[in-house]
């Protein structure tokens, strides 16, 4: 070993030295579970053949058509109410759903005047000849494996939260990847629609949790009844979906910010806003509430 | 599959394993709360899953999921800090590095400064003194990933306790 590697080993130790068994807190090994009866491994089987459908079908889902900027869409018949613009619009404490003229529920519209906000096209996204994701059973477990467009191959044995096994939820999908920051991040939802969704990083490591909540668990809207989904998490952050069908695609349309917290933002689709949500209170986490 | 611990030697486990764990864990999250929970969710998730519970890999699933588990924990940290006001954040536990020698201080505060898996890596090889393949199996990466990873990791240890100096 080298020098700085002896003296690394050397530190580690030292510092594990301090954690002795009277410093740990009195406590009691968990009570392990008895085996589950055999009726998941059929429905596992299920998901493994769903699994391997999501699959092949992935790279066209997520290759969204020519990839490239969405066209804005034809406004709809009905009148509808026109988007502040980004550059002079800001939350303030006066503002009501009708100043913004949306809010959640409403019917998405037009605005083609605006630059659309795409995140993918400033970080990675996985794509469908870049990646590949792989659900099948192992054992008695439900493993999702990732493999990049680099090569690198990860995998992580699913578990079920809580809520799923409490429900018998235990058929998860792999609903779609979407984009973190700078990283690729892969979703497994758990018991339909308002199930907890899972979040992975690309190393097979869990993001996160997302409860289902009425706001910002996902939101539907779109365009003959196409779903759209998106996620906000607790702390703010802000990611793009890409549905399935290949079609839809939500991200920030814009998001303001007081002292670093994010207050204002708006949820868009191909040129459409699709609502915004207002934090008011410094909780923290920040909650949001339509605006 | 191979044999399924029991729920007697799951406690046996516990005991044998639980101290080794939480080191392990207090160098990835530093603080010895946050390495207890961490350990003990483990363990929770690990009796939670029979499926999970074989005897030979039983200590080798730990590791990971103590690994994993850490950088989650890290990761809540970090954004709850982002959001809380200076003067509303939590005090600072009694600092066990206080207790260390200056030059193992400045070693771990070095490695402090190295990306997360840099610094899972160098913990798991020069603590846990795992193989190059036992550490791609508890983190889920190459090999190569492992190796080059590690590389990296000691050149940057390596430059940043010299411009500490």
């Amino acid at each position: 070993m080298t020098g700085t590697e002896d003296r690394l080993a050397e530190a580690l130790r030292a510092r594990t030295d301090l954690i002795t068994h009277d410093r740990l807190t009195p406590s009691v090994p968990p009570v392990a579970a008895e085996p589950r009866s055999a009726w998941r491994r059929p429905a596992l089987y299920a998901l493994a053949a769903a699994a391997c459908a999501g699959a092949i079908a992935l790279p066209f889902a997520l290759s969204g058509g020519d990839g490239g900027r969405p066209s804005p869409v034809t406004p709809p018949t009905t009148a509808a109410p026109s988007l502040p613009s980004p550059a002079t619009s800001s939350p303030s404490a006066d503002r009501t759903p009708a100043d913004d003229g949306f809010s959640e529920g409403a019917s998405p519209f037009a605005d083609a005047n605006h630059d659309v906000l795409r995140l993918d096209e400033s970080g990675p996204v996985i794509r469908g000849a870049d990646a590949s994701l792989h659900l099948f059973s192992f054992g008695d477990v439900a493993r999702l494996e990732m493999t990049l467009g680099d090569g690198t191959k990860s995998h992580v044995d699913l578990e079920p939260p809580a809520s799923a096994v409490a429900a018998g939820d235990l058929l998860p999908t792999v609903h779609t990847t979407f984009v973190a920051d700078t990283a690729p991040l892969v979703l497994v939802r758990w018991g339909g629609e308002k199930g907890v969704t899972q979040v992975f990083d690309h190393s097979g490591n869990q993001f996160r949790e997302l409860p289902f909540t009425s706001y910002f668990g996902s939101n539907q809207a779109g365009e003959a009844g196409g779903r759209v989904w998106s996620v906000l998490t607790n702390d703010g952050s802000f990611y793009a979906l890409h549905e399935a069908s290949g079609k839809i695609e939500v991200y920030p349309w814009r998001v303001e910010y007081d002292a670093g917290r994010p207050v204002y933002l708006v949820l868009g689709n191909q040129g459409r806003p699709l609502g915004s949500w207002c934090s008011d209170t410094p909780d923290v986490p920040p909650s949001y509430v339509p605006c | 599959m191979g044999t399924v611990l029991a729920s007697d030697e799951l406690a046996d486990l516990y005991a044998a394993q639980r101290l080794s764990l939480v080191r392990l864990a207090v160098l990835l999250v530093d603080d010895l709360a946050s390495a207890e929970d961490v350990v003990q969710d483990a363990f929770a998730a690990f009796a939670a899953r029979p499926e999970l519970r074989e005897r030979e890999a039983a200590v080798g699933y730990l590791r990971a999921a103590v690994v994993n588990r850490s950088r989650s924990a890290l990761r809540r940290r970090r954004t709850a800090r982002a959001y809380v006001a200076p003067h509303d954040a939590p005090p600072a536990g009694p600092d066990d590095r206080a207790l260390l020698a200056d030059e193992h201080r400045e070693v771990l505060s070095a490695l402090d400064r190295l990306a997360p898996r840099q610094r899972e890596v160098l913990v798991l090889r020069y603590w846990s003194e795992l193989s190059e393949a036992e550490i791609a199996e508890a983190l889920g990466i190459s090999r190569g990933a492992v190796k080059s990873t590690a590389s990296r990791a000691i050149d940057a240890l390596e430059k940043i306790l010299e411009a500490t100096r």
